[in-house]
Order: structure tokens, then sequence, then C-alpha cells
């Protein structure tokens, strides 16, 4: 018993681990030369900018609509509340082929767009669009088990110490649902950069407009593989920022200063 | 009176098929105590004088002010200045004590205060803890303190002692009353503790149902309890229906079941239906060369001890009158059971004082109803 699980233990470690060998046994002087390649600058600039936008988007809405999920109710919320959790499920190309259409020339939000001159599919736009689609619930999530997780009486109390609503989300709910909120921020950040398939339904593979570090990827495969590797440590220096942040933050806990 | 009259609520709030309608005013400087069973909304009155909830109709008044009329808010609660303390203490985690004793403070005048008050609470040793290091009954000092620094127009408290031990309990007891003399605000206790309602409460509400089934004096509702409920409530198990047979110059008699009682002559209409009520502690064992009938000794009978249940000082009996086979409560100290070696099955004799007998209903507490606010 002992040694079927132990190897398949074993098993599992060596295949997770094995695109560390990948790296290990890469060429590194000529990949980190590739560094400042246009593809590659220009993916991550498109990168940073996208998910930096689609960041401040999901936070902006996200936070006000998962604090409305976590303390009030109405008739048929529950229902509303799965639509929240749609996405998590979709599979990213199900969510770009919806996605374009409902935004294309003859699509249900699409035309009204397109008379007032505004196109979405293939545009800077459109990347923004489907990472917001993808990330937010992941967002809504967290942040809204944070704001479950604030004792109601805590907010009355003040409320009775003299705390306005707003005084009262600001010094009393959001520090206590902090942790959560940040967790959903840096997953939902996480997301958003690691987008492609959406991203390539709807915005298409356009270097220099839509091309994302993880469609540079695809398209540097066919011209170079080092350049491709390259892109790949970018981003496995932004998951281990982003591994090391989200660790820090759940070590940093209030109940314990 | 009217001159020191400071809260008047007049409510009425429903939730589905509870409904809750209360109409009581109070003084400053007085401790009202609302007893009643978990669910009878003793919670949402003190949520609804906080403003926490909106009633349904009714007013809310403080010192001419309303803080609440008629369906419109004139008060919300951030503006209210009431002192609201739950049975959590529900101080802010990740604030440290002195954090969340300031908390409701917003000008810088009034800070040199914290000394005065962390002194007076015993917390001072405590200001830079975190609420999650410090025991449950400092935790209600603390919660205390930060109600009591925004100088609170009145103080409500949910049960607040409940969740710790006796010798907490009694000491935050001990602070309160002092808080009490100190403040000289209008405090609402409510609880479902018996002792707790005597020993803090000037006037006490005991509430079932969504409404005061009685409203009065400490002494009033624990002496005369208006009807068989409250009587429970406030600890007179022996309950006795009756009729009165006829009234002397020293009282009335009436047939209980059976017996005749001597009782008090708080009412004076023969053939009158009664209910009688008298507190376990109150029946008194007597010698057995008493007779039955005694001048001297009232209301003597024998009685067997169908059982026998200790206490940690009292002991709880069980008693069956040989004439008519009712049933009573009756407790002793401990000792005295031991000495006169009582055993169930056994026959004694006791006495049902004439004056600790109480005649449900006959006595109108006059407070309750001079200062009462019109009802709805």
């Amino acid at each position: 018993m002992k040694g079927i699980v132990f190897f398949c233990y074993m098993v599992c470690a060596l295949f997770l681990f094995s695109p560390i060998i990948a790296l290990v046994s890469g060429p590194w002087s000529y990949v980190v030369s590739l560094l400042g390649d246009t593809l590659v600058v220009q993916a991550l600039l498109i990168s940073l900018k996208s998910s930096f936008i689609s960041i401040i988007i999901i936070v902006v809405l996200g936070l006000p609509a998962s604090y409305f999920m976590a303390r009030y109710c109405f008739p048929g919320k529950q229902v509303l509340d799965t639509v929240f959790e749609l996405p998590l499920v979709l599979p990213p190309a199900v969510a770009g082929l919806l996605l374009l259409i409902t935004f294309g020339r003859n699509g249900p939000i699409g035309q009204y767009l397109y008379r007032v001159g505004i196109q979405i599919p293939f545009t800077f736009t459109a990347v923004v669009i489907a990472q917001v689609f993808v990330a937010a619930p992941i967002f809504i999530k967290s942040a809204k088990s944070g704001f479950q997780g604030v004792d109601r009486n805590l907010e009355i109390t003040a409320a009775t110490l003299g705390d306005t609503p707003w005084q009262t989300f600001i010094k009393i709910t959001l520090p206590l649902s902090w942790n959560s909120i940040l967790t959903g921020i840096v997953l939902a950040w996480a997301r958003a950069l690691a987008e492609f398939g959406a991203t390539i339904m709807l915005a298409g593979n356009l270097p220099g407009k839509t091309q994302t570090l993880t469609l540079a990827i695809y398209t540097a495969m066919e011209r170079d593989m080092n350049l491709s590797l390259t892109i790949a440590l970018i981003l496995i220096l932004v998951s281990f920022i982003i591994l090391t942040t989200l660790k820090f933050i759940g070590g940093k806990r209030w109940e314990e200063v | 009176m009217g001159g020191s009259l400071m809260l008047k609520v007049n409510v009425r709030k429903n939730w589905g098929d509870f409904k809750l309608k209360v109409c009581f005013s109070q003084r400053k400087g007085e401790l009202v105590a609302v007893l009643g069973p978990s669910g009878c909304g003793k919670s949402t009155l003190l949520n609804l004088i906080a403003g926490v909830v909106s009633p349904d109709g009714g007013e809310i008044q403080f010192n001419g002010d309303f803080f609440y009329r008629q369906g419109k808010v004139n008060v919300p609660v951030h503006k209210r200045r009431i002192g609201y303390i739950q049975q959590n203490s529900n101080l802010f985690p990740h604030l440290t004590v002195e954090q969340n004793i300031l908390y409701g403070v917003k000008d810088k005048i009034n800070k040199s205060k914290i000394n005065k008050i962390s002194k007076f609470m015993d917390i001072d040793y405590l200001l830079n803890k975190k609420p999650g290091k410090i025991s449950g009954g400092q935790q209600q000092r603390v919660a205390l303190a930060r109600a009591l620094m925004i100088n609170p127009k009145i103080l409500l408290l949910d049960e607040p002692f409940s969740a710790l031990d006796n010798i907490k309990k009694i000491k935050l007891r001990e602070l309160l009353l002092k808080i009490k003399a100190e403040f000289q605000i209008p405090i609402i206790f409510v609880t479902h503790d018996l002792d707790e309602a005597y020993t803090l409460g000037d006037r006490v509400a005991v509430m079932d149902e969504g409404v005061f089934l009685q409203f009065g004096l400490r002494k009033e509702v624990f002496r005369y309890p208006i009807n068989s409920k409250v009587a429970r409530f406030v600890g007179m198990t022996n309950i006795i229906p009756g009729k009165v047979v006829s009234i002397t110059p020293e009282g009335a008699i009436v047939n209980a079941s059976g017996i005749m009682l001597k009782t008090p002559r708080y009412f004076n209409i023969s053939g009158r239906n009664v209910t009688l009520a008298i507190r376990p502690g109150d029946i008194r064992l007597v010698k057995h060369d008493i007779a039955e009938g005694n001048q001297r000794k009232e209301n003597v009978f024998s009685c067997y001890i169908m059982s026998k249940k200790y206490g940690i000082e009292n002991c709880k009996l069980t008693l069956q009158l040989i004439k008519n086979g009712l049933t009573l409560e009756m407790l002793l100290p401990n000792y005295v059971v031991k000495k006169h070696n009582i055993q169930v099955g056994q026959k004694i004799r006791v006495s049902l004082k004439k004056n600790c007998i109480t005649v449900l209903g006959t006595y109108r507490n006059s407070t309750a109803v001079i200062e009462g606010v019109a009802s709805l």
C-alpha cells in the first residue's frame, strides 16, 4: 500500500517538475539576449497595460458588487449570483466565441456600438474585455467571502459610535476583509495575465496591438523556440512574484499581531 | 415627574408572525431591566431604540427630540449617540484596545478622558493589546469604556454578561451600578437572568411575545405579578386558583381547590375567582404540634413530601397537601433539611404565610400608568 502511493506521489512530483527541467537546460545567454526583441517588448507592454486596466475595472465595479452580494438579499438573487460564477467554469475559447458574437458587427450589443462608430473585436479594448470577463468572477468570489467574514454586529457597533455607512465601510469592513480583497486582486491579475483563449477569439493576435505575452509565446514558436522561452521566463518571474506576494499576505494576519 | 423624563418609546414592528408593540418611558439615571425568554423581542427592542432597525410605526423620543416619529427617521443611528453593548463585545479586532476606546471620539479634547475612564473601568494596563489577547470580562469592560467615551445619551445592554463566569458577572454588575451613579443616563439592560434583573433593575419589564406583560418598580414586579405567566417568570412557581369565600377585617378567605386560605385583602368581592401565587422560598416549615387552623401561625397544612432535590444552598421539595392533593414546591436551606432529617414520603407541616401570598392582578402598578405614553 505505502509503496504504491509513494510511487504515485513521486510520479506526480516529477511530472509537475518536468517543465523546470526545460528551463534549466535552456541556452540561457541566448535566451536572455532576446529580452530586447521587439515582439517581446511590445507584448510585455500590452500585457502589463491591459491587465492593469482590467484590474482597475474589476476592482472598481467588483468591490461594490461583491459587497452587495455579501450583504443584501432580494428575490431571485441566488439565481443571479450564479451568473457571476459562470465564467469560472466556461472554457475560455467558448467565452471568447460568445463575446465575439455579442460584440461583433451584428451582435446584440455590437450592432449598436457600430452605429456610433465603436468597434470592439480585434482592438485593445477587446483584450481588456476578455480579461475582465474571465478574471472578474475570481476577484468577486474572493472579495465576497471576505465581506461575509466580517461580523455584521461590528458594523452596527461602528454606526452606534457615530460612523456613517461610508465611514463604517472604510474603517471597519474594508480593513477586516483586506486579505481576501488583496488575494482576489492578485489571483484575478494572474488570471488576466495568463488569458489566452478568449483573447485570441475576441481580440485576435495582432503584434503591437492585441498581442499579449501568452499570445506572443504562440507566435514566437513558429519563428524561434528560444524566443518563446524568453517570454516564458518573463511570465514565470511574474508568477513567482505573485506566489510570494500571496504567501506574504496569507502570513500577515491581524489576529496574530 | 415629567421634568426628569428622558426617553419615551412607543413602537411597533412586525416580522412575519412576530409582532412587537412596546410603550414605556424612562427617567435619567434609571436602569430598566427587560426580562424575558429568548425570542421574546428584547434584542429587537434595543435595535429599534438604537436605530439599527426601523419601527413600522410609533415614536421614539429623547428629551423632547424625536429620534423617530410616524414612519420617519429623524435621527439616524450614527447621530443618536447611544452606547450599545451586546453579548459579544464587538471590539474591532484590527485595532488596539486604546484605538477601540477612542473609536467614537471625534474631537481631540475628549481624548484626555481615556486615562480617567480606563482607570475607572480597570483596563488601563490593557491599552496596547489587541482585543483577541484579552479575556471575555476585560473585553466587556473595554466595550463599556468605548461606549462611555462618546458621552452616550442612553446605554443599551443586550445580555452583556451572560457569556461570562459567575465571579466576573458579579463584578461587572457592580461596575454597571457605578456607571449608573456616575453618568446619570437611562440604561436599558436586557437579560433572561432573574437574579440579574433583580439586582440591577430600578424598574423591571417582563417581556414575552413582543409585548411588556408587566412594567413597574422591581419590588412590584417581583412581589405582585399581574398574571400567572409573569408570576412563573419571576419565580413564583406555586400558582393556585381559588374563589373568595368571605371578607374579614384581617383579610380575605379564599377557597383554593378545597382548602381555606387566609390571604391579604387587596380585593373585596365575595365570590370572585382569583389566582394566588407563592414563592417556594416563602413556604415555612412548622412544628408538628401546631394544629391546622392555628390562629397564630396562618394557613398551616399537613402534607407529604413527594420528592427532594438538593441544590448548592437550598433543597427543593415537592409537597402534596393531604387535604386536597394540591402540589406545591418548597425551598428549604440544605442544613434545615439535614437537621430535621426530612425524607421523601415523610409527613410534615407547612405554613403558607398570609403576607407571602400574592393575589395575582390585584395590585395596580401606579408608575407605569402615570408615565405611560398614549397607547397606539
